[in-house]
């Protein structure tokens, strides 16, 4: 029996009920237990990757008969990588939560729901069948969307959660109707036994793409992917660790890992690449879309939950244009600074009680570990060589540059937007002039330490990466063409950064206010581009209608109510006349 | 054998308790507790019963005591029915355990009389073996079903109670023509000989007939309007059973009628399964699905009202469960009764969260119960929980309810082609509808603003709520408990 591959999300989940038993006996006690609990599920995943040799399926039990399902893991060189690196970013995460959160109401209820939210997500990847998947697919969606609205007396935390929920339930009705098809086809949903020989490639063309399709919807609402993106910005209303959590380890890294599991059935030949050429949109549209809103955000978590559907966006552009360990790294690479920097990002907000960039300025000084933190965060996001976004960003690019012309330069362009928000957010928060009084306290070492430690990986953790067995077989080194092009755009809009908002900061805003055009430009992107408001009218144009109508039945009057049953044996007794029946 | 032991203890507990509660007028406690105790023994005396005879039941139908031969079988014993008794029971323990607390003095006597008669009532539903049995025990159904929604006599469930006395009358009325067309040209009463009745036209319209008058109780719309004025107008044990095992097995009633066209169903198949492309029937029941569906989801999704949402939402659920039905496939039989207890034990659990301090309607407001979980804090659990569930989010055992739905209908579209993709499509996109008032729930109940008296009931009020919810927990994380061994 592989047992770390069950311990590692069993731990957990088996910890959920004894964290209200551990808080009767003492508050500080509780975080800890926490720690502890998402401590050795970590260490039983790094062990299963250090140790990992060959791959395997281990079945438990019969769980549910209907379909058959076994309770059954599934060890391959994906999930032992994600796995590792899933709970090494969540344990970091619940170490700073134990500062972070030190004086908020709720926490048992909060460490209970971190817990299963972690839980959750390692039993996500650790699963060996697709109903497995997703039953705890469902619950991490349920877990974000009750940490979401954590600080229930506000209002927008409320929407937010139920807006993450809606959402991403509307995606994840397109994948249960995928999995189920699966499953009634072939009586199974183990992985090996549907992405082998005698598995989904059997199927007609027409066939897989609609499944491939169905189950890219469900990622796409997980993975925050435009037009199902909206939840993920309001998705900040959270304390800033859910958000570190969803961002960089659970939720959204959910749909990534759909895909990357369903690899070898999106690139089926029959299809003739007309799955990946969807994806590959959606991924390019939505790095775009999520980098132009980033640009014009004024919250510091916002502007970071835009780069996300961006970063995602590009995890996607890789699976899209054929290169499975370019997603996977840069899904994990994407994690490490991600989770930095919204880490970095709650010690400024502590520190400052507020989230608003323009509130901000001149931090380096005072929050000096803090800024090293976002300084090496937003280095990676952009690209700098050699920190772990630069590998993943390279190799998605000569990826692109294989493909065409066109792809190249909408990565370019995504590219661009990485270095011009990342920058905007670095200079304004933390140079030019300081905007509050005095120096603010830089936070606890509970806080910091994970900050360090998540520093020191996204420096130099692609030594370990790429000797990763998913990885190791791909060329990290770029060509000089890819690295030119890349470090060139970097530089470029660094630049323009630099000048547009530390130097001219002042002329920048002015010129904005005074073009018409830009002005507009900006309104919109600072609304997400509208997509809000196309749901809401959306909902009141057919959804409400339709429930006013449908309410009007109930009118209470036993003459109506007796009319219809006589209508409906009318009814009936005439479509029998008419032989129909 | 457990259908007639069963029945008789529960009726016998029912007049025990009347007698008690006339006798026993001495003491105060045996005035507030007697006639409930009794009952709750029978209950509880009867899932003894069911369960010790279990093993039994589950090598298919079994036959007992022919009254005239060929015409006739009394009750049926087997997997499905047995189940779907133990769900009706569990249900009926609970609710006796809360109306326990609920009622805080005088004589209840009638009140828990009725409810035993009921849940006998319903056991001989449930294991009725041929029409005549299920139309007799479904009269007794309705009448004590009318006796507890009117219980207490207040002028808005003296209405509610004259509407649903009125459509279930005339349900009855239906189903009784249905069956004589149904035994005229079939020549049987036995549920098992319904296929038969296929073979002609007027068999068939019996056939429809006969849904058609069963399908009041089930609250198919468009027959569903009594449903959510008894729901928000009767006392709140009243609704409890009545929302948990009344409308349940008013789905299971078309389940029994359904079954035996069902191939590999319990009994010979009637439809030949070469046959490509829903049926008329199936195309009807499809139709029928998803009007009821979508209407109730609908009529929910702006209702102020908790005991309206809750009665919408009822319908919606009936919408699933005829879809399912609507496959007349294997699946498709055990997504229903399954359905049936996890529907049921959440519905139920949710009246019996409301309390009496907020019964009437005014106080079932959404507004008026903002908060309420926030001052109490177990109540808030049960309260995010059980919309949790509802919306069919695992670890809870509705989830699993679903999927079997969705897979029944996906089994079917293979069979039967894209009416069936579209009915499981039409199937989930309603799931995510529901959470849009579900949510509204928690949010307004759970997280809002405490404001008012605190709700002061504590664990041991609690207990039932809190035991059902176990019982969905349970039946989700360990889902082969029920549908491995059970069903």
């Amino acid at each position: 029996m592989i047992y770390w591959a069950w311990l590692s999300w069993a731990i957990p989940l088996l910890g959920v009920p004894f964290v209200p038993v551990v808080s009767r006996i003492s508050g500080r006690l509780r975080g800890w237990f926490a720690v502890a609990a998402s401590g050795a599920g970590m260490a039983a995943a790094l062990y299963g990757a250090a140790t990992f040799a060959r791959g395997g399926t281990e079945g438990l039990t019969l769980w549910f008969p209907s379909l058959s399902v076994t309770l059954q893991v599934e060890v391959d060189q994906l999930s032992v990588l994600v796995s590792a690196f899933v709970s090494f970013v969540s344990f970091l995460v619940v170490v700073y939560s134990l500062g972070y959160m030190k004086d908020e109401p709720g926490q048992t209820r909060y460490y209970s729901l971190i817990l299963l939210f972690v839980g959750s997500m390692m039993g996500l990847v650790m699963s060996g069948n697709l109903i497995q998947f997703y039953f705890f697919w469902e619950l991490v969606g349920v877990c974000s969307a009750l940490l979401i609205a954590f600080w229930t007396d506000r209002p927008a935390a409320r929407k937010a959660g139920m807006k993450a929920f809606v959402v991403t339930r509307l995606g994840d009705s397109s994948l249960l109707i995928a999995v189920i098809f699966i499953a009634a086809v072939f009586g199974t949903t183990s992985f090996d036994a549907i992405l082998g020989p005698g598995g989904i490639q059997t199927l007609g063309a027409g066939t897989i793409f609609a499944l491939g399709l169905l189950m890219f919807i469900g990622a796409m609402g997980k993975s925050a992917q435009v037009p199902l993106h909206v939840w993920l910005p309001d998705a900040m209303e959270g304390p800033t660790t859910v958000s570190a959590l969803i961002h960089a380890a659970t939720m959204v890294n959910a749909g990534v890992y759909l895909m990357l599991r369903m690899y070898p059935v999106i690139t089926l030949p029959q299809l003739a690449g007309s799955l990946t050429t969807v994806i590959l949109g959606v991924g390019l549209l939505s790095a775009l879309v999520g980098g132009a809103c980033a640009m014009a955000a004024d919250d510091i978590k916002r502007v970071l939950a835009y780069s996300t559907i961006s970063q995602l966006g590009l995890m996607f552009a890789a699976i899209g244009l054929g290169s499975l360990a370019a997603g996977a790294y840069q899904m994990i690479s994407q994690g490490l600074f991600k989770a930095l920097a919204f880490l970095a990002a709650g010690s400024v907000i502590t520190a400052l009680g507020t989230r608003e960039i323009d509130r901000m300025g001149g931090l380096a000084r005072s929050l000096k570990y803090t800024y090293v933190g976002f300084l090496v965060s937003m280095l990676a996001m952009s690209g700098l060589p050699p920190l772990v976004g630069f590998w993943s960003k390279d190799a998605i690019l000569a990826f692109a540059s294989g493909a065409g012309a066109p792809q190249t330069a909408l990565l370019l362009a995504a590219f661009a937007l990485t270095a011009l928000y990342s920058f905007r957010a670095l200079l304004r928060v933390f140079h030019g002039k300081p905007s509050a009084e005095g120096s603010p306290p830089e936070s606890p070492p509970a806080m910091l330490v994970p900050i360090v430690v998540l520093v020191l990986s996204v420096l130099a953790a692609w030594v370990i990466l790429q000797s990763q067995p998913l990885l190791s077989s791909t060329d990290w080194i770029p060509g000089a063409q890819t690295l030119a092009e890349s470090l060139l755009v970097l530089a470029a809009f660094a630049g323009v950064a630099y000048y547009a908002f530390l130097q001219n900061y002042q002329r920048t805003v002015s010129g904005i206010r005074s073009s018409g055009v830009l002005r507009t430009g900006q309104g919109l992107l600072h609304e997400g581009l509208g997509f809000d408001r196309a749901y809401a009218a959306l909902y009141s144009g057919l959804l409400k209608p339709m429930s006013a109508a449908a309410s009007r039945l109930q009118t209470g009057l036993i003459e109506f109510n007796m009319g219809l049953v006589l209508l409906v044996s009318a009814a009936l007794f005439a479509l029998f006349a008419l032989g129909v029946l | 054998m457990w259908p007639t032991t069963v029945m008789e203890v529960l009726f016998a507990g029912g007049m025990l308790a009347l007698l008690v509660d006339i006798g026993g007028g001495a003491s105060p406690a045996v005035r507030r507790y007697g006639a409930g105790l009794v009952v709750c023994l029978a209950a509880a005396t009867s899932l003894v019963v069911l369960a010790s005879d279990w093993s039994r039941s589950l090598g298919g139908a079994v036959t007992l005591q022919p009254v005239e031969e060929p015409f006739a079988t009394l009750y049926v014993a087997d997997r499905f029915t047995a189940f779907t008794a133990f769900t009706v029971l569990v249900i009926g323990l609970a609710v006796i355990g809360y109306s326990l607390r609920y009622f805080e003095s005088g004589r209840q006597g009638p009140f828990y009389a009725l409810l035993s008669i009921l849940l006998g009532s319903i056991v001989g539903v449930v294991s009725a073996g041929d029409l005549l049995a299920l139309f007799l025990f479904w009269e007794g159904m309705t009448v004590t079903a009318f006796g507890l929604v009117t219980y207490g006599r207040a002028a808005l469930s003296m209405e509610a109670g004259l509407k649903y006395f009125l459509m279930a009358g005339v349900g009855s009325l239906l189903a009784l023509y249905g069956i004589a067309a149904v035994y005229f040209t079939a020549g049987s009463i036995r549920l098992s000989a319904i296929g038969a009745a296929l073979g002609t036209n007027f068999g068939e319209l019996g056939l429809i007939v006969l849904l058609v008058g069963l399908g009041v109780e089930a609250a198919v719309v468009p027959l569903h309007t009594w449903l959510p004025d008894v729901y928000s107008a009767s006392s709140l044990p009243a609704v409890s059973i009545i929302s948990g095992a009344v409308t349940g097995v008013g789905v299971f009633a078309l389940f029994k009628v359904l079954q035996p066209l069902v191939p590999g169903g319990g009994v010979a198949p009637m439809i030949p399964p070469d046959q490509f492309g829903p049926t008329n029937l199936q195309a009807v029941l499809a139709a029928l699905a998803l009007v009821t569906m979508l209407v109730g989801n609908l009529s929910a999704l702006l209702q102020g009202n908790l005991r309206r949402i809750l009665s919408f939402s009822s319908i919606t659920q009936t919408g699933y469960m005829l879809a399912a039905l609507a496959t007349l496939n294997v699946v498709g039989l055990v997504a229903v009764v399954f359905t049936i207890w996890n529907h049921g034990i959440l519905k139920s659990n949710f009246f019996m969260m409301i309390g009496r301090k907020n019964a009437s309607i005014e106080a079932s407001q959404l507004e008026s119960l903002r908060g309420a979980g926030r001052g109490n804090r177990l109540l808030g659990f049960l309260y995010a929980s059980c919309s949790l569930a509802m919306m069919g989010a695992p670890p809870f055992g509705m989830f699993w309810s679903e999927v079997l739905v969705v897979e029944s209908l996906l089994v079917a579209g293979q069979m039967s082609g894209a009416l069936f993709y579209f009915l499981a499509a039409a199937v989930v996109l309603n799931i995510v509808l529901s959470i849009g008032y579900y949510f509204r729930i928690v949010n307004t109940v759970v997280f809002g603003d405490a404001q008012g008296e605190r709700d002061a009931r504590t664990v041991r009020d609690l207990l039932p709520s809190a035991s059902l919810l176990g019982l969905s927990l349970a039946t989700g994380v360990f889902p082969f408990l029920i549908l491995g061994t059970v069903l």
